[in-house]
């Protein structure tokens, strides 16, 4: 055995360090994988080596790739890894990479087999194509006659296309397109690989991510703006597309758009904010549309590039056919604005740019209206670009350094408020965070005076962190504060402005506030459809962030009409499967049974799922969230059995694919919960609650505002089944937890001490109930239609509590007050309202005020009856004070027909 | 961080304490890697490693309160060595089929005339070293050193062309290979240290 001195040798001697470090890519040489032989290594990556082997079932050639040492250190990685390979392994694509198999060597290393594709990786063929570097090599010299032309080009870049369109409709991005992933064979055919493989560098552990600084900086060029930035969480289809622009960029031009050989950091900011070149400021021989066609593809929102590959390749196709392609080079007015967006700039720098924006504009209109000569007019359109180019060349220089300054207080809050983000981290103590944004708001005050514009994106985004903590008051003070600050800086019609007041509109809908949220967002609508345009993708998800509001005030109709308006436009403009569309739908599928369409609403939702299916696999989180959503159609519907089956399928994968306590799984949990409680059997109703609350605990912890709103629902489904002793002290504890973590007067408060009265009303305890409603009552904020809610349910059942004590003149000014605040939140015909009325009607009924109380009792009679049939608890009630009135009255006719009516004691055959 | 306390004492006297409640979990996050990757080079896959790896962590669990601490170094490094490859005896004596009980001197004794075994656990103890302070000092060094330094020292390329790809001079590569090559060393010897 070595003795202690020489146990510290090893790491005192630089070489041997050295060494030590480099041995674990030296233990790699020669794997051994049973089924394979003569591996022989082909070429070393950053996340691995790939091997060329022999498959001994099937003699067929085949690349081993291992992947790298301490890359799949955690079970967790490894299994997501596993589950990534047997998805991409689905994939069958003339043009993509087929993956055979996978496993793990004898010294653990985690291998998938590949189809192996004779050739070169594009990135050679790109090399050996650009016309200052053509040493002799006989293969390369080949592709050099299939590829002599652009059309040739450009037609092996459509099937590049095609491939990662396969792959998107399976539900797999591929995260890290650049030439080297992909090969050409000695046809010239394309084949893409490395599907989705990319996303497990992300997630595995700090030790790998040395080597994976440097694999990120080989993939750099071809990186998106929101890759380039970090934000895993915006990767979707839409980055591909970027790097399908830059790839189709280097093989038009064998440059890249901007530069990507600076440092580091210049690459990102090259690649986040610099405005790319055309393709024609490098060859001017280039056509116009295929250098508008690879712009579009470059442009640093995903929302204005091709939706999808698939788009990308029919422009190529259309283009190469001498058809008109549906890219629309950006208008003169987005150009400017987009620029004033990369610049964040100052009021007189606006000015700068707005001068010339109008020149350009002017000179746009003219041009186009004087058609006439087609070369005069492309010598006078680049004049008039140059001169917006000169302008924006000067004014940059003037304001980087606000924008460094900028981004450094974006960057500080990002790292330090993100990184505790309660959904990342569940279970974690917020009390600390809380602090840190207290005293971050403390200091916001004073920290910009002359720059309101940045103070409006800091209170924007803790407005937006206090939101995530569910405390919504100081949330909407800055996001309030930011809106105002945004607007009066930048204009109402700024990104900036727009998207604050996107985010206060959002923050009112999750509060229930419609009325409030819907002003917003009408104007917010309105606002975009000037400076975006009414088709506009943005415009449209507004549209129908409206409709919900305005289906969540009952307004059915109208919110039906706007859904199929931004439904209608979505399908035109980002095509049947675009995630956007499917939410209008997905919405609109909802509204519909409240308009008595329930089956166009059953067969909308089903055939969300089949393109959901088809597009994002069935296992995708929104795929089961859609079936989710059928399940709720149907239990409206009625057809409960059904609902119930589904459900249970429902519940059953996603505890398999998304782990038991995920969000989703506990709302599925629910919502079957619901069907069981519909069907009578309260008990396995409850024990679902029950675990759903449990997991809920799991997952975010004790006191996360999720944990108690689920803690209300247990406490309500305890109280349905009669199972006071239980709900009493669980609605005790629940209250206090709200008032600590919303305050007193938050509706989430008031709403849990309402429940706690109705349990200890049913249990006999009326005194405590009184004082409880009446407490409630007292700390609504009136002017807040959120606390209004509970404060009305509060009166309502205060009032009936009055009633059945006789205390009829308490009672009735009580029932008074409730419904003149409820007509104000809801529909005239809402049944709430109707059973109000239906007290109020008994308490004039009981005090002889006959006329009165039948005006009132019958209408409430029908809405109950048609809203909730006669054989529920509440339609019941009010046939019992029908009979009641009608006695009083010496009516015995219309009394006996009412007594027809009361139901005996049977379950229902089918309840709703 | 725990590695530089002198208050605490070393990891392993910390475990030998019931009263530590943290030094439990901090131990297993940290060997847990090493002890996979060493069952796997001796044959074990897959979820029979992970099996392993808490066979050994249970071991050690039971045993640590009671084990003598003698601050002498390379102490628990066989220790551990012991108790590991007696886990990976008795899941092969499991998968043969075939019960034989050996104790713990035994396997001592087997596993220090075990010359390739004794290779490999070696092998495996330096790369756990070399991986947990690389993992440490990755906040330390700004993200353009550590790409230099991987491109340059690890894989071996020249740092001329390491130098112009990332936009640096070739002093500024040989400088953080110095700095982080120093801080490696420092770091690790401070982890065998605390290790005992």
């Amino acid at each position: 055995m070595t003795d202690s001195k020489s146990l510290s040798k090893w790491c005192d001697d630089d070489d041997q360090l050295v060494r030590e470090l480099r041995r674990a890519k030296k233990s790699h040489a020669a794997p051994r994988i049973p089924g394979y032989e003569d591996l022989k290594e082909l070429r070393r990556g950053g996340q691995g080596v790939v091997f060329i082997a022999r498959q001994v079932s099937t003699s067929r050639t085949v690349a081993v790739k291992l992947v790298l040492d301490g890359a799949l250190a955690s079970r967790e990685v490894r299994l997501r890894f596993e589950r990534e390979v047997e998805l991409v392994a689905t994939l069958r694509h003339p043009n993509v990479v087929r993956i055979y198999d996978s496993g793990e060597t004898d010294d653990g290393l985690t291998y998938y087999v590949m189809e192996f594709i004779e050739g070169a990786g594009l990135d050679e063929v790109i090399d050996h194509l650009a016309p200052t570097h053509r040493p002799a090599d006989s293969i390369l010299d080949c592709w050099c006659d299939l590829f002599r032309t652009e059309r040739d080009v450009l037609a092996m870049f459509a099937k590049i296309c095609d491939g990662v369109q396969h792959a998107h409709q399976k539900g797999v991005i591929h995260r890290d397109l650049k030439p080297s992933n992909v090969r050409i064979d000695p046809a010239g055919e394309p084949h893409v690989l490395d599907f989705g493989l990319a996303k497990l560098a992300d997630a595995s552990p700090e030790a790998t991510r040395m080597s994976r600084t440097g694999s990120f900086m080989g993939s750099l060029p071809w990186a998106s703006p929101e890759q380039a930035d970090g934000t895993l969480r915006s990767v979707d289809v839409r980055s591909d597309v970027y790097s399908l622009g830059v790839m189709l960029f280097q093989l038009v031009t064998g440059e890249f758009p901007y530069r990507v050989d600076g440092t580091l950091r210049e690459t990102l900011q090259n690649i986040q904010t610099a405005m790319p070149r055309s393709p024609r400021d490098v060859r001017r021989d280039i056509n116009d549309e295929l250098a508008t066609i690879a712009l579009k593809c470059l442009a640093k929102e995903p929302e204005r590039r091709y939706q999808s590959a698939g788009d990308l390749a029919r422009d190529i196709r259309r283009y190469l056919a001498g058809e008109p392609i549906e890219a629309k080079r950006d208008s003169a007015w987005y150009s400017v604005r987009k620029t004033i967006d990369r610049y964040k700039t100052t009021v007189r720098a606006f000015a700068v740019l707005l001068i010339c924006s109008l020149v350009f504009s002017i000179a746009m209109v003219w041009l186009r209206a004087r058609a006439v000569d087609a070369e005069r007019l492309a010598a006078q359109r680049l004049a008039a670009l140059e001169i917006a180019h000169k302008a924006e060349v000067e004014t940059r220089e003037a304001l980087k350094a606000q924008i460094a300054k900028k981004d450094k207080v974006r960057a500080f809050l990002d790292s330090t408020l993100r990184a505790v983000d309660p959904w990342k981290h569940p279970g974690r103590d917020l009390g600390p965070l809380r602090e840190l944004l207290d005293s971050a708001v403390a200091r916001l005050g004073t920290a910009f005076p002359d720059q309101p514009e940045v103070e409006a994106v800091i209170a924007g985004t803790l407005g937006w962190d206090y939101r995530e903590l569910g405390m919504n008051e100081p949330a909407e003070k800055l996001l309030r504060r930011s809106y105002e600050l945004s607007s009066n800086a930048l204009g109402e019609e700024h990104p900036d402005s727009m998207n604050a007041l996107t985010n206060l509109a959002t923050l009112l809908t999750d509060q229930a506030r419609h009325a409030e949220s819907e002003k917003l967002f009408t104007k917010l609508y309105e606002l975009q459809k000037k400076t975006l345009g009414a088709e506009h993708p943005t415009t449209l998800v507004t549209l129908n962030n409206l409709a919900l509001d305005i289906d969540w005030q009952g307004r059915s109709v109208e919110a039906e009409a706007m859904y199929r308006t931004a439904l209608e436009t979505q399908t035109r403009i980002l095509g049947e499967a675009h995630r956007d569309r499917l939410s209008t739908l997905n919405n609109l599928a909802a509204c519909l049974p409240a308009l008595g369409k329930s089956d166009e609403a059953q067969a909308l939702q089903a055939h969300l799922i089949e393109i959901r299916t088809k597009t994002y696999g069935a296992n995708d989180p929104e795929t089961l969230q859609a079936r989710s959503n059928l399940a709720t159609i149907l239990l409206q519907a009625g057809k409960i059995n059904e609902a119930e089956t589904l459900l249970r399928e429902l519940l059953t994968s996603m505890e398999t694919v998304l782990t038991p306590n995920h969000p989703m799984t506990i709302g599925a949990m629910h919502n079957l919960a619901d069907a069981l409680s519909n069907l009578g059997r309260l008990d396995e109703a409850l024990a679902l609650v029950r675990r759903a609350f449990d997991a809920q605990v799991a997952f975010s912890g004790p006191d996360h505002p999720t944990t108690l709103n689920r803690k209300n629902e247990l406490a309500c489904a305890l109280i349905e089944a009669k199972r006071f002793d239980e709900a009493i002290p669980l609605a005790t504890e629940l209250c206090r937890q709200y008032e600590t973590l919303v305050g007193a007067a938050d509706w989430r408060t008031l709403n849990s001490l309402g429940n706690l009265a109705f349990a200890l009303n049913q249990k006999g305890d009326t005194k405590k109930a009184e004082e409880l409603w009446n407490r409630v009552i007292a700390t609504a904020d009136p002017n807040r239609e959120a606390s209004a809610t509970p404060a009305v349910t509060a009166r309502a059942n205060l009032a009936a509590l009055l009633a059945d004590q006789g205390r009829w003149a308490e009672a009735e000014s009580t029932f008074r007050a409730a419904i003149s605040t409820q007509e104000k939140l809801s529909q005239p015909d809402n049944w709430r309202t109707a059973y109000m009325r239906a007290g109020l009607g008994r308490v004039l009924a009981e005090t002889g005020r006959l006329d009165d109380a039948e005006k009132l009792l019958v209408p409430a009679y029908d809405v109950l009856r048609g809203a909730l049939g006669d054989r529920h608890d509440r339609t019941q009630r009010a046939i019992g004070y029908l009979i009641r009135l009608y006695e009083r009255q010496g009516n015995e006719p219309a009394a006996s027909s009412f007594r027809q009516k009361v139901a005996d004691k049977s379950p229902e055959p089918t309840s709703r | 961080m725990f590695a530089h306390s002198t208050t605490h004492g070393t990891l392993l006297a910390r475990i030998a304490n019931p009263g530590d409640a943290e030094a439990w979990p901090e131990f297993c996050a940290k060997y847990e890697e090493m002890i996979r990757a060493f069952a796997r080079r001796q044959g074990v896959m897959g979820a029979n490693a992970d099996d392993i790896v808490q066979d050994v962590l249970m071991s050690l669990s039971k045993a640590m309160p009671g084990f003598e601490y003698r601050p002498e170094k390379g102490k628990f490094r066989s220790y551990l060595k012991t108790v590991v490859v007696r886990s990976i005896y008795r899941w092969r004596e499991r998968e043969s089929g075939e019960a034989r009980a050996q104790d713990v001197d035994e396997i001592s004794r087997a596993a220090d005339n075990d010359e390739a075994l004794s290779v490999v656990w070696e092998e495996e103890w330096r790369q756990h070293h070399l991986r947990r302070a690389m993992r440490m000092i990755q906040a330390e060094f700004n993200a353009a050193d550590l790409a230099c330094f991987q491109a340059y020292v690890v894989d071996g390329e020249g740092a001329a062309e390491v130098a112009s790809r990332m936009g640096m001079t070739t002093s500024h590569v040989y400088d953080a290979k110095y700095r982080i090559l120093n801080r490696l060393r420092a770091v690790v010897a401070d982890q065998i240290e605390d290790e005992g």
